[in-house]
């Protein structure tokens, strides 16, 4: 089998029939993509009310301008739209497009609430999580197809991700990116962002450990760039707990070294590198289920 | 036949991926080349909140050595910021004409202000050539009840930038 064709079976799977375990988890999946986009679409909407300026336009905000989001409560009104239109496509009562308009709902109040700057990504996993949940419950009918689709663009864009990110350093900066010291600019740096939050900042015992010497602030960069290069093996089914592992790793160390939480991030990782539906199957959780609902 | 389609649609969104990330300087939500951290050993800036209610004037607009820093702090999560939005806010502004002046006091909130004064200080930081970090700290916007003042040490010019530059 051609190499692409195993990337293409290891993401998608064969379209075959879902066991009650994978049926479970990929409800359980669903109803972790909505809860978090309609938190974070409220959370969102009620920081826009607080804006009055843009001063970086993202997204669509490139074309249009946001400012009609500011000013009033129209971020309310679409984040309470948004949440109404997520759970009518939960229940799959109403079109098959409902997800997809979820999805610009969430893109435009994004965009309404990052304009000022900040470029965040803590969102970008349940953004294209539910843009893939869109896509599959649009193209297809068959619970068994729209899983293979879901997961399976989920998979490859969080692995992709991540391989990139390591591309962009090397692209930017070349192999000295590693360079113990850059990691001393960087902690210095997130130093002044949590004295300016919580009015403190002292080192704790890995950041005054990487400050005592380069090879070991070096050796802690090697690891990072090297985790992420290895993303892509979130692709393939055997690598993918592995590699879920380092990468979950690496988000603590990131933590660890510049107060940076990647919650949203690491929580999805925790839903997707492991594979639950088999285990489910194992303890025969399934046995004590079965809900109609299970099959849309 | 399922392999097949899943295959185009991947490839179609891989595109599009493509497209909009190329097109868009790397960023089109929840599409990313996740450039953050990328670019190495550049010199930062970000800014912080502070209060100077009980400073002098003659002490406030004095470039200090970080963390030796003007009064006392004024969290950005006492006063219900977003401490990202703040210092990038801040730091990525060049024009600080009348409107953002306004919107970031708009930021601060007015409740804030009452009786008090608040200083946004800008820190910089960067490499040194004995391999040492370097950091100081720039007074750089004053809010009270009777207004808003820029430092008076520096010059005009460093609050009116082009912005497209």
């Amino acid at each position: 089998m051609k190499i692409t064709d195993q990337v293409i079976v290891n993401l998608f799977g064969s379209g075959t029939q879902l066991t009650t375990g994978q049926k479970i988890y990929f409800k359980i999946f669903e109803a972790y993509v909505i809860f978090n986009s309609i938190d974070l679409a409220w959370s969102w909407a009620f920081y826009t009310l607080k804006i009055k300026e843009v001063v970086l336009p993202l997204g669509i905000a490139t074309h249009i301008n946001i400012g009609f989001m500011h000013g009033n409560e129209l971020p309310l009104w679409f984040a309470g739209t948004l949440t109404l239109l997520s759970i009518l496509a939960f229940v799959r009562i109403g079109p098959k497009w409902l997800y997809l308009a979820c999805f610009g709902l969430l893109h435009l109040l994004f965009c309404a609430r990052y304009c000022l700057g900040e470029i965040p990504h803590s969102a970008n996993f349940i953004g294209l999580s539910l843009l893939a949940l869109g896509l599959g419950v649009y193209l297809y009918d068959e619970n068994r197809y729209r899983q293979g689709v879901t997961m399976g663009l989920v998979y490859f864009f969080v692995g992709f991700g991540y391989t990139t990110a390591s591309f962009s350093k090397l692209i930017a900066t070349g192999i000295q990116w590693t360079d113990g010291r850059h990691l001393w600019l960087w902690m210095s740096e997130k130093s002044v962002d949590h004295l300016s939050k919580y009015g403190m900042a002292e080192y704790n015992f890995l950041q005054e450990l990487a400050f005592l010497s380069v090879p070991i602030a070096t050796i802690i960069l090697i690891i990072g760039i090297t985790t992420e290069f290895f993303g892509f093996l979130l692709w393939f089914k055997r690598t993918r707990p592995f590699i879920t592992l380092a990468i979950i790793g690496m988000h603590i160390g990131i933590f660890l070294t510049m107060n940076i939480w990647f919650g949203k991030f690491m929580s999805e990782l925790i839903l997707i590198g492991f594979p639950w539906g088999i285990w489910m199957d194992k303890l025969k959780i399934g046995q004590l289920i079965k809900w109609r609902f299970l099959e849309t | 036949m399922f392999r097949k389609q899943a295959r185009r649609i991947l490839l179609l969104l891989f595109i599009v991926n493509g497209f909009l990330v190329a097109t868009h300087k790397g960023e089109f939500w929840p599409f990313s080349i996740y450039p953050m951290f990328s670019k190495a050993g550049q010199p930062w800036t970000r800014a912080l909140i502070r209060d100077v209610s009980d400073m002098p004037d003659s002490l406030i607009w004095k470039i200090t050595n970080y963390p030796d820093l003007p009064g006392n702090p004024a969290t950005t999560t006492s006063l219900e910021i977003d401490n990202i939005d703040y210092s990038n806010f801040v730091c990525k502004t060049k024009d600080w004409n009348n409107d953002r002046v306004a919107a970031l006091r708009f930021m601060i909130g007015e409740e804030h202000l009452k009786n008090r004064r608040l200083l946004a200080v800008k820190v910089s930081g960067r490499l040194t050539d004995d391999s040492n970090v370097e950091t100081s700290a720039l007074p750089f916007i004053l809010f009270d009840q009777k207004g808003n003042h820029f430092n008076p040490s520096l010059d005009t010019s460093i609050y009116f930038q082009n912005e497209n530059h």
